[in-house]
């Protein structure tokens, strides 16, 4: 290849990094932490969750036929039970569907909703609404927060999906131009210099990270563009191409839900000999069930349940009646054709959820490293412009660009780690969660960039924000402790495993950020050359690097 | 899970030989050959997506362990001179 070319592409992955490195990060970040977000961080969110509860199909088919007892007919023929603790719901759901006929000739879905304590099916709450109006009126939680903040950085549908959906195309165009510049891949992928100095320190750190993490992160880049686009662009596009622009059309076409005939012979509503049937070994946990037109004979039930041996979820389908239709279907695979099995492998490798809690780790540090990648990337650029030869600007102008990449990256960590003590004060007593999420998420991060463009001394700050990071993180499991009565000590007793797997997470989470912040250098390193013309020769570290007594911010 | 973890082993210990042995043959089967209980127990995509993250953390894992162990061997050697 031309040096030439090289050079244009070298420019392109250097300014598309700049611009979107601190996005990136942020993208990056939450994405590791939603990685365990539902449903571990769920489950430790809700008191009532945190020892699982048996699956018990007989007590939740007599909550069923209570709550239906209570509801017009009319929503009798399409009802979702949804399970506690699997996904998104701390608690028993039972919801029920029917479809209203507006002025205009439109239809749209009303539901009444019961929830239900997991262990003693008490009735906790019942909502009734538009399911829009439904779920944004109930409660919400931290893994809720950061999930959403994730994939839509919570500007919500549109703009938010598109930002969203267009980051993993920049991430993608940064690893295509990253290759295409590096191609001395195998050296770079086993040169890792942290003690030459501090550009070095960056450069190894950003392409170990990046050919390492290459498969990961081109995998993480397209389903994560596709997954922001998929809503906003392509099924409107493909909608506009094959069906006139009527997605609702094109999604009945596509994934049609199989009600059935009504052969008008009335049936009990039944949903106990199903559940068991599917709660096997073999087959992922139940996420939920749906029934449809389950007061009749020709009744059908779809019980989804998580990956079990295949990548993505699964949906088997009943004859209420006893007559088994189809047992395992994934959701686009029964399309036919290749595209079927990619749609529904996408979702999974995206959140890496198709592998127990072992894929989950290695998704989480992977992701982790994603954010590295971004931020080490933004660091090479500043420090060329600060100290070497490139950019236009001035230096005051790049050190600016410095102090709020360290604000908004630190700062996006530690209002994660403050949701955490958030979720165990506040939360429980307040009906405006969503409120108090955004308040105090937002409000701590913009204290953390205004803190650090206030600051002259980057390196100080990361230090001061580490730490501080480091210690709300430490502190949160013995929170827990206090408040819940649920902590590490007691697991083996109280049987609340998730709770203490994500305690110790952030117990070692914490203590690693405390470390980091105590080894890192309080001012920038110098090559002894250049230590030897700024500053006290008895300063610093041994070895090649050195750290001026002077401040050089 | 016991396999996964297994893969993890193998393939830490062929990065080690792909870093510290002149990116042998033996490394890169090694790693290769670690796939294999993976595809095994799983199906083949779902092992696929699986060892491709673990040899890019395990690689990654070798990479930075070998590059912060250098600075103490580089000191030592120069202490012995």
């Amino acid at each position: 290849m031309q040096r030439d070319t090289t050079k244009r592409f070298y420019a392109v992955h250097s300014w598309v990094g700049a611009i979107t490195a601190v996005l990136i990060f942020i993208i990056a970040f939450t994405g590791a932490v939603s990685v365990f977000g539902r449903p571990e961080i769920k489950t430790w969110a809700h008191e009532v969750s945190h020892v699982p509860a048996e699956l018990d199909p007989l007590r939740i088919e007599q909550v069923l036929r209570e709550d239906a007892a209570t509801v017009p007919e009319a929503y009798l023929d399409n009802i979702q039970v949804l399970m506690p603790g699997v996904r998104r719901r701390p608690v028993l759901s039972v919801q029920f569907d029917r479809e209203v006929e507006t002025a205009d000739g439109r239809t749209e879905h009303h539901i009444i909703r019961f929830d239900h304590d997991p262990k003693t099916y008490e009735l906790v709450d019942r909502l009734e609404g538009e399911p829009r109006e439904v779920f944004e009126n109930e409660p919400k939680d931290l893994a809720d927060f950061i999930i959403t903040f994730h994939a839509d950085l919570h500007l919500g549908d549109p703009i938010g999906l598109l930002l969203t959906g267009l980051l993993g195309l920049t991430l993608f165009a940064s690893i295509v131009t990253g290759v295409i510049t590096h191609r001395k891949v195998l050296k770079e992928a086993f040169t890792f210099r942290p003690f030459r100095s501090l550009r070095l320190l960056f450069t190894d750190s950003h392409k170990v990270l990046g050919v390492w993490g290459l498969v990961f992160n081109s995998a993480i880049a397209f389903t994560g563009a596709f997954l922001g686009l998929a809503v906003v662009l392509l099924l409107p596009a493909a909608a506009y191409v094959s069906f006139e622009g009527d997605l609702d059309k094109m999604v009945e076409t596509y994934l049609p839900l199989n009600e059935p005939q009504k052969s008008g012979i009335p049936a009990e509503l039944k949903i106990a000999e199903v559940l068991s049937a599917v709660d096997q070994p073999e087959n992922g946990p139940i996420v939920s069930a749906q029934l449809l037109t389950g007061t009749d004979q020709a009744g059908v039930a779809h019980v989804y349940t998580l990956a079990g041996d295949g990548i993505g979820g699964e949906t088997h389908r009943y004859q209420l009646n006893g007559t088994v239709l189809e047992s395992v279907t994934s959701q686009f695979s029964q399309l036919g054709g290749a595209a079927g099995p990619i749609l529904d492998a996408m979702f999974p490798i995206h959140f890496g959820n198709f592998g127990g809690t072992v894929v989950k780790l290695i998704w989480f540090v992977l992701g982790l490293g994603t954010a590295l990648l971004a931020v080490s990337g933004s660091m090479i650029w500043v420090e060329r412009r600060v100290h070497g030869s490139s950019g236009s600007l001035s230096v005051a102008s790049y050190r600016r660009i410095s102090r709020f990449t360290v604000g908004a990256c630190c700062g996006v960590v530690l209002a994660t780690v403050t949701l955490f003590h958030l979720q165990l004060f506040v939360l429980p007593q307040v009906a405006t969660t969503q409120t108090w999420l955004m308040g105090t998420f937002f409000g701590s991060w913009a204290l953390a960039i205004v803190w650090s463009m206030l600051r002259t001394n980057d390196y100080q700050t990361t230090r001061e924000l580490l730490g501080l990071t480091g210690a709300a993180a430490a502190l949160v499991p013995i929170a827990n402790g206090f408040v819940t009565g649920n902590h590490l000590l007691n697991v083996f007793s109280g049987g609340h495993w998730v709770v203490a797997g994500v305690d110790l997470g952030l117990l070692l989470l914490g203590a690693a950020l405390v470390v980091i912040a105590l080894k890192l250098p309080s001012q920038r390193p110098l090559r002894k050359s250049e230590n030897r013309q700024s500053a006290s020769p008895s300063s610093g570290l041994s070895g090649d690097l050195a750290y001026p007594e002077a401040s050089t911010s | 899970m016991v396999w996964t973890v297994l893969s993890l082993g193998m393939m830490l210990v062929a990065a080690k030989l792909l870093a510290g042995n002149g990116r042998s043959a033996a490394g890169w089967a090694l790693a290769f050959a670690s796939a294999a209980p993976l595809v095994a127990i799983m199906n083949l995509a779902k092992a696929v997506f699986i060892w491709l993250a673990l040899l890019g953390l395990a690689g990654f894992a070798v990479t930075l362990a070998t590059g912060l162990t250098n600075r103490s061997q580089g000191q030592q050697a120069s202490a012995e001179s």
